[in-house]
């Protein structure tokens, strides 16, 4: 079911259309070996986070590389797609795997951002796919290169999409389940 | 003689010596609409002094890359269909959003559309004769182009990157040809950004954990090794 309800997120309300619908959204989750591993805290975010979109019907997609290495709890993925290099879409079924579901919006993190999910945002934005990073959900090679990945998304008018931190995605889901109380804006930033 | 470009974190290329028959000059989106005035990132109020940096030092290198025999040079440019048919639908409503609306009427014609003034390369660094163009509607070009039968018809592995912007074109087609297995080196005097900030941190990014996408020169380095190229098969 979709709901006319938008992310509050930069630089523009996520998704384009204005309708917030799980069933044409998946959650990507890419993982680059060890190169950025969460800590605890990132990890309880992503986990809070993916269990709540999940509850709703987003479909859950792992992308490891070809070092295997995962970082969700194995019973919160539906899919998982090994990319054999950056780009989730180069050398994988990925994209007909989200079209057969009728998958049009994607939620991204990266582990670390820069590398896998980065690509894959970029080959999806260029597919007409519409994507979302949830930033505090990332990992970032450091942090001048993390900030400068998120700054770019949000140039040109969301140049590849938009951003926004997980608070605003569980006030989303808020909103969604008591449509009639007034909107109220919290977004709970982790940075 | 091996010959190389000083570039971090590595001499490129990795696997030796540059070898002309085998490397392009790529010289990404060199468009009116992204570093002219009256185009598309001048309607978005962004500073074009950024992507008019890379200008100069890219004509100084295209011009020794021309005289190299058996070197190539191919071009990219961004640009969509008059009726607007292979532009995604959220990246028209984003630029319309911000008021540089794919497709609308400005002082260069129509912005980012095929065939107006904006739209094509600027005279500084326009293809001559052989040098391959390839127009993509998206900010990639090998999931959407011929680019890559391109490449592999004329055996090229090798690619040394100019273009606009960093963050955006550049970087993405950089990452996906280093997904394909091309080496690739960027001039980072030969290509600006809407922000000096994400300039820098899209040039960073590339020599990191020992060159995830590559390696970065300045075009010095790579005026210098060019010349000795010059040199070696006059």
């Amino acid at each position: 079911m979709a709901d006319r309800i938008t992310v509050d997120s930069r630089p523009y309300p996520w998704p384009w259309h204005g309708a917030f619908d799980p069933s044409r959204l998946a959650l990507l989750v890419a993982v680059d070996g060890e190169r950025g591993l969460p800590d605890e805290a990132t990890d309880a975010c992503l986990v809070t986070v993916t269990r709540a979109v999940r509850d709703i019907g987003v479909t859950i997609v792992e992308l490891p590389d070809v070092t295997g290495r995962t970082v969700l709890p194995h019973a919160l993925v539906d899919l998982s797609v090994t990319r054999p290099h950056f780009s989730g879409f180069t050398g994988t079924d990925l994209d007909s795997v989200l079209r057969r579901r009728m998958v049009t919006d994607l939620l991204i993190v990266g582990f670390p951002f820069e590398l896998g999910a980065d690509c894959t945002m970029r080959q999806a934005n260029d597919r007409g796919y519409e994507c979302l990073v949830i930033t505090d959900c990332c990992t970032g090679m450091s942090p001048d290169t993390l900030s400068g990945a998120i700054a770019s998304i949000q140039m040109s008018g969301g140049i590849f999409g938009a951003v926004a931190d997980s608070g605003a995605i569980l006030e989303l889901l808020r909103r969604r389940r008591s449509p009639a109380r007034p909107t109220t804006t919290r977004t709970r930033s982790r940075q | 003689m091996t010959i190389q470009i000083a570039a971090e974190p590595y001499a490129w290329p990795f696997d030796g010596t540059i070898v002309p028959e085998r490397t392009a000059l790529i010289c990404i989106d060199w468009q009116t609409d992204f570093c002219g005035p009256g185009g598309y990132v001048d309607a978005m109020g962004y500073d074009l002094s950024l992507t008019r940096a890379g200008i100069e030092p890219t004509r100084k290198v295209l011009e020794v890359v021309r005289s190299i025999p058996g070197m190539h040079v191919v071009h990219t440019r961004e640009g969509h269909k008059p009726d607007l048919s292979d532009c995604p639908p959220n990246k028209l409503w984003r630029s319309r959003r911000i008021g540089a609306g794919i497709g609308d009427s400005g002082p260069c014609g129509r912005i980012l559309i095929r065939g107006e003034a904006g739209w094509d390369i600027i005279p500084e660094l326009y293809p001559i004769a052989d040098e391959p163009i390839i127009d993509k509607p998206s900010k990639g070009a090998f999931s959407t182009t011929d680019i890559d039968l391109v490449l592999r018809n004329r055996g090229i592995t090798h690619l040394i990157f100019t273009g606009i912007t960093t963050d955006v074109c550049v970087h993405t087609i950089m990452r996906e040809a280093n997904d394909l297995g091309y080496e690739c080196l960027l001039l980072k005097d030969c290509t600006g950004a809407t922000d000096y900030g994400n300039y820098k941190a899209a040039v960073h990014m590339i020599t990191m954990q020992g060159g995830v996408f590559g390696a970065v020169a300045d075009s010095a380095a790579a005026l210098e090794a060019l010349a000795l190229l010059v040199q070696v098969r006059a």
